[in-house]
């Protein structure tokens, strides 16, 4: 059944699935719904530790050493315990400064040097090559095994395998091309793999479930579980299998514990997952239990299935492979098919990751900077981006065929079992260097330099070069006796050291000379300038992001750094890169770039050819000089970094003073807040308010109940988004004017219910925030914003609404530091918010007082056509009013005045005022007394504030008073200091009436005059206050002047002269408020009106009476000659009886009739109520009853009395 | 809410785990359980040391797992 060609057609189909896994990944990661974004599938790509090695390695060893194989296990679950302190320190710090790759960190934490990185490097090459030639190894001696089924062949008994015919040469070229296809797709700065890391997650599920199929199988299957296993093996005598105990003590035991510990990060495919591809540290939460716990699953069978083929085989078969071999001999043949595929899996993951990781490496951190060194004018070549992808694919080729060779090479004999140590002791003689670089701010570059050097070459020649030997690559007397004979320097016992296992001995010296001459050399010499700068971005990560150290001077254009990146990373990479420079954007290519902009370019080529190579690609275009660095360096000293960090944030905090709050309009200061922070500090900014306090009320009680109308009920918050501001327009967050609802468990609502900043630092992993709308969420997320930090803006106590700090460009996530930050800025802005709120309701309320105070309808009158308009302050309601009263005798009063200053004291003062008018008015006296009784009026009341303590008397009142007569056409005009009115005549000649100025009301002691002006009919007057033609930036004149002009152009209706008016005058912004009043003059018709001169003599009265009668009868008023003939005729007699001189009667025919009878005394008559017996005194009395009103009003040389009827209307129709 | 003393308990916290993991995988505590004995039918150092294992592993999920 398990034919060659079901096995090759079965490894080739998986390989297929693999490719097809990888290729999802890719395309998902291009739609931008990443499947590796994902803590489980992060913690599962880590598991490519568990390589083919340990994959059919693991049951050799624990063959021999029993519970012994456990120890490259349990180191990396203390290191993984220690993931938080430790790991996360060193992908901060990778993901701060674009750090791709092992040898990249190395080199950039010790000033960028490039020695460095090329060193580690080629130690990372020279010990990792052997690995994968193991992988190659196990998946050509298992398919091997497999193929010649179903005898069981041990691996010495395979022979020789012709090129041709060896399966791992094959997988070796399938393997070079899957990793070129994924590994090298394009050149990125973060330079992550999302197919590839799929494909290893895939893998390590895979591999997983088939050893645990194996090992279920082997004990529950071939024996009879657990107890039956481990008492056959006790009474065959293997007990020693269930120990760990060694000849040389525990010394083997502990240092592969510790140097498990070190290569769980520092093996290149290591440190390719856990750092490099990580997504979010976050996801190292989950992975720090996670991945010990899937290395606990997949080793948990390996010592029974050791136990089981040994008690099955003895010796006869090799232990590497029992589980292979037991499924084979004992199982269905397809279980030994699916063993064989998890071990492809853990082969291949493997090899795929290390070769990506080296051939960055030799990439990045050998070849590019080589060149660069060489021919710095390379960066001037069109397509470097090309030639990068290029060097990879070929390391990636050459790695595999490197790894390939040696296993022809070296892999027939036994050396190959052990070479998996070799190569974590290998990668170990980097702790020194990246541990401690991570802790200690004293190591230099000379000292890592020397301490690689030092435990490198211990390494190689304590351990590797007796694997050499072992292979018949050097004479075996090399090891046995020391080169040329010298005993002290046998590999194995370096200096006479003996009684300790291999590995305890290399681990011994090539760790202490490491670490000695690190630690040495380090303190010997003093770091560079560069050198601490690094060390302080390293060693401080966690604590405040530390910007790198300005270098002084460039010499490149914006445009030849553009050049540059397009270079490296395509055009549109570097678009990207460019915009997504933090600082002032630069105006034009030739511009001359600031040292901010090569650093920042620097940065980001840092993440595609690592740090030194960007160094000297940077170097070489802008061509910084360093000149007298070093001393400046020592001046200013490290503390200038927190220096410059804390002045930003400064800066910021004065910047928010300052801008925010520049008016009083709620609206504009949450715009300022929203602009202050965008793009120092966020990206894109959101400001929502409760709804109350857009209206300016107090935001509910106590400050918790922000919410406002229904939304409280439903258990959500309801704000209504005011304002945003951010980098770009079309983020997907809520609109402007939207109502917000915050569900309680979202970060606003969170932040309302406590009052403090909310720190999220990511979005993805907040539930509560995405419980806001999963689809808005995931399009946030999308969108690529990952950070949120949300503060109250809370004001006396009161919480006023949230503001929202979203992180989108900026790849860190918000940290706690920004949380003050936030909290300091919203706080801030919360006062000049609250300000602006209660400047909005006070606004309010006295603009109400205002309008309430004006008319809202001028009374109905014939005298005059009117318009008028009122136009509030826009700072503050004023004291401007005007009136029009309609008065006996087809006369009208007009009135405008103005209390002298803005709020509601004016406000009020001119609501007394205007009722004071209106009383005044009715006692119809001429304009002048009535300005004498109001300016006594102002007097008093200043008085009884002064009394009263007040602090704000009226500061002065103008005003014009002017009653038109539509029957004499005559105006008489009084005013006190207001502004002469304008008059329009019929034939549009405009002049300002020459009427005597007067003092403001409140000022006293100067009687007021009256000016008579004879109208045409059809003259406007315009009656206007000082804000219509006063400013304070121009002349009075200059506005007088303008308005002159606007009168006179057209002969317009009132309503079109104010529109026109208004037009022309108004301010851009209005200080004062504004009063407009024009009136169009009426005049009665000559018919309406009728006047007899009546002589002392009763008989004369009979004749008015009759006269009367036969006028009212042809107005058609024949209803009313009754009841006008008895007022007259008692009018009349009165006068005769009291009065004095000639009496006049006049009848006025308007809206209602007027009587009216003139005498030339001046007593006044007054309403008495007759006694029965009484004959005389009922004249008044019946006129008061048959007239609708009645009344007296004084004129230069006597009294009119007057009674006034209401005309009965037409009948309809 | 997350702040820095948050986070520096937290490291804390795991570092004592990593602390107490690593003790009792070493000598002097591994030697008392390395014995050529079964304890319940299995090897006693093998049930030790994957007991040891599932309890940090615990250790580490549970402190992880109460952080936000």
């Amino acid at each position: 059944m398990l034919q060659t060609w079901v096995i090759v057609a079965v490894s080739v189909g998986y390989l297929g699935l693999l490719f097809a896994v990888a290729f999802h990944a890719d395309r998902r990661a291009d739609a931008g719904r990443s499947v590796i974004n994902n803590a489980t599938v992060y913690a599962l790509s880590l598991a490519v530790y568990e390589t083919a090695w340990g994959f059919y390695g693991n049951v050799g060893t624990a063959a021999t050493a029993g519970v012994g194989f456990l120890s490259v296990y349990l180191g990396p679950m203390v290191m993984f315990a220690l993931g938080w302190p430790v790991l996360r320190r060193i992908i901060r710090v990778s993901r701060r400064l674009r750090i791709t790759s092992l040898a990249d960190f190395v080199s950039a934490r010790y000033g960028k040097s490039a020695a460095l990185g090329g060193l580690v490097t080629i130690i990372a090459v020279v010990g990792i090559v052997p690995y994968i030639s193991l992988q190659l190894k196990a998946i050509s001696n298992t398919f091997e095994i497999l193929r010649r089924h179903p005898e069981i062949t041990s691996t010495s008994k395979l022979g020789y395998v012709p090129l041709f015919q060896d399966t791992g040469f094959y997988v070796a070229l399938l393997l070079a091309a899957f990793t070129i296809l994924f590994g090298t797709r394009h050149l990125d700065t973060t330079e992550r793999h999302e197919g590839i890391v799929a494909a290893v997650a895939f893998e390590s599920v895979v591999k997983l479930l088939m050893f645990l199929t194996a090992g279920i199988f082997v004990t529950f299957w071939v024996f009879g579980g657990f107890g039956d296993l481990f008492s056959q093996a006790a009474d065959a005598g293997l007990s020693e299998l269930f120990t760990v105990r060694e000849e040389t003590g525990y010394g083997e035991w502990v240092w592969l514990n510790v140097l498990s510990m070190l290569a769980i990060v520092l093996l290149p495919r290591q440190w390719q997952m856990i750092v490099v591809e990580n997504v979010d540290e976050g996801h190292l939460k989950r992975a720090m239990w996670l991945f010990p716990l899937y290395l606990l699953a997949i080793t948990f069978f390996v010592l029974p299935i050791a136990a089981g083929g040994l008690l099955k085989f003895g010796k006869s078969v090799d232990a590497d492979t029992f589980v292979l071999a037991l499924p084979m001999a004992d199982g269905p043949q397809v279980l030994a098919l699916l063993v064989f595929i998890g071990g492809i899996s853990a082969g291949t993951s493997m090899i795929i990751v290390e070769t990506i990781a080296l051939s960055t490496m030799v990439s990045n951190s050998l070849v590019m900077p080589f060149l660069l060194r060489v021919r710095p004018r390379l960066t001037h070549r069109a397509d470097v981006a090309g030639l990068v992808l290029g060097i990879r694919r070929a390391t990636i080729v050459l790695v595999l065929l490197l790894g390939y060779s040696y296993f022809r090479l070296a892999g027939e004999g036994p050396a190959l079992g052990s070479i998996g140590t070799v190569s974590f002791a290998a990668v170990a003689q980097f702790a020194p260097a990246i541990l401690g670089g991570l802790f200690w701010k004293g190591g230099t570059r000379h000292g890592v330099l020397a301490g690689l050097l030092a435990g490198f070459a211990v390494w190689a020649y304590t351990l590797l070069l007796p694997i050499f030997a072992d292979a018949g690559l050097l004479p075996s007397s090399f090891v046995r006796n020391g080169p040329l004979g010298i005993e002290l320097l046998r590999p194995q016992h370096l200096f006479g050291l003996s009684g300790m296992d291999h590995i305890s001995h290399a681990m011994f010296w090539s760790a202490l000379l490491n670490i000695g001459a690190y630690v040495g050399v380090s303190l010997a010499g003093r770091p560079g300038p560069a050198e601490r700068t690094q060390a302080l971005q390293f060693v401080e990560v966690l604590a405040e992001p530390v910007r790198e150290r300005r270098r002084w001077q460039t010499r490149a254009t914006v445009g030849e750094l553009q050049a540059l990146l397009e270079r490296f990373l395509g055009r549109e990479g570097a678009r990207r890169a460019m915009s997504s420079y933090p600082g002032r954007k630069p105006e034009s290519p030739a511009a001359e770039a600031a040292p901010e902009l090569a650093h920042h370019a620097e940065a980001q080529l840092a993440g595609s050819v690592g740090a030194a190579s960007a160094r000297l690609a940077v170097d070489a275009v802008a061509g910084e000089e360093h000149i007298g660095t070093d001393d400046v360096m020592e001046m200013i000293g490290e503390a200038s970094q927190r220096v410059e960090l804390v002045r930003r944030r400064l800066k910021l905090l004065y910047d928010a003073t300052g801008g925010i709050g520049t008016t009083l309009d709620v609206t504009h200061t949450a715009e300022e807040l929203a602009q202050v922070a965008v793009p120092r500090f966020a990206d894109f900014v959101t400001v929502e308010l409760a709804e109350s306090v857009l209206r300016g009320d107090e935001p509910g009680v106590n400050g918790i109940r922000v919410g406002s109308g229904d939304g409280d009920g439903d258990g959500g918050t309801r704000m209504r988004r005011l304002a945003y501001s951010g980098i770009r327009e079309d983020a997907p967050l809520f609109p402007v004017g939207e109502m917000i609802t915050f569900v309680p468990s979202s970060p606003p609502a969170r932040s309302i219910e406590s009052g403090q900043a909310i720190l999220v630092p990511r979005l993805s992993e907040s539930r509560g925030w995405q419980s806001m709308g999963h689809d808005r969420a995931s399009r946030i997320l999308g969108y690529g914003i990952h950070s949120l930090i949300t503060a109250p803006l809370p004001a006396r106590g009161m919480l006023l609404g949230v503001v929202n700090f979203w992180r989108a460009e900026k790849p860190e996530p918000f940290e706690q530091d920004d949380l003050f930050l936030a909290a300091e800025l919203a706080a801030r802005a919360a006062v000049s918010l609250d300000n602006a709120r209660r400047y909005t309701r006070e606004h309010a309320t006295a603009v109400a007082l205002q309008r309430s105070l004006l008319p809202r309808a001028l009374p109905e009158q014939n005298a005059v056509e009117v318009a008028s308009r009122y136009l509030p302050a826009q700072e503050g309601v004023g004291g401007d009013w005007f009136d029009v009263i309609p008065l006996p005798g087809a006369r009208v009063a007009l009135v405008m005045g103005d209390v002298v200053g803005h709020g509601l004291h004016a406000a009020a003062t001119m609501g007394r005022l205007r009722t004071a008018v209106h009383n005044f008015s009715a006692l119809d006296l001429p304009p002048d007394e009535i300005l004498g009784h109001l300016d006594e009026l102002v007097t008093r009341i200043d008085q009884d504030a002064v009394a009263a303590g007040d602090e704000t008397t009226v500061a002065g009142v103008t005003c014009l008073y002017a009653i038109y007569d539509s029957v004499s056409r005559v105006c008489a005009v009084a005013r006190a200091g207001h502004p002469t009115p304008a008059l329009t005549h019929p034939d549009g000649t405009v002049q300002f009436p020459d009427v005597p100025a007067g003092l403001p009301l409140g000022i006293g002691g100067q009687p007021f005059e009256t000016a008579e002006l004879r109208l045409p009919e059809g003259s406007r007057l315009v009656l206007y206050t000082d804000g219509l033609v006063e400013r304070r930036e121009q002349d009075i004149d200059t506005g007088l002047q303008l308005l002159h002009e606007t009168l006179a152009r057209a002969d317009q209706s009132p309503e079109e002269t104010c529109d026109a008016v208004i037009d022309a005058l108004l301010p851009e912004s209005q200080s004062d408020d504004i009063a407009l009043l024009v009136a169009r003059t009426r005049v009665l018709d000559a018919g309406q009106v009728a006047e007899w001169d009546v002589e002392s003599d009763p008989a004369a009265v009979r004749r008015v009476r009759a006269a009367v009668a036969e006028l009212l009868s042809d107005w058609g008023l024949e209803e009313l000659v009754d009841t006008t003939e008895l007022i007259l005729s008692e009018l009349t007699t009165n006068a005769m009886r009291h009065g004095a001189g000639p009496i006049n009667v006049r009848l006025l025919r308007d809206r209602t009739l007027f009587c009216e009878v003139f005498d030339h005394s001046s007593t006044s008559p007054h309403l008495r109520y007759a006694a029965t017996m009484d004959e005389g005194g009922r004249g008044l009395f019946l006129v008061a009853q048959l007239a609708e009103r009645w009344g007296t009003r004084y004129t230069e040389d006597g009294k009119i009395i007057w009674a006034e009827q209401t005309v009965p209307r037409p009948p309809a129709g | 809410m997350a702040d820095s003393r948050d986070d520096e308990q937290l490291a804390g916290r795991l570092v004592a785990v990593a602390a107490l993991g690593l003790v009792l995988i070493v000598p002097p505590l591994l030697a008392q359980f390395d014995r050529e004995e079964l304890a319940f039918g299995v090897p006693l150092l093998w049930a030790y040391l994957y007991i040891v294992w599932a309890v940090v592993i615990g250790l580490v999920a549970v402190i992880g797992g109460r952080s936000k």
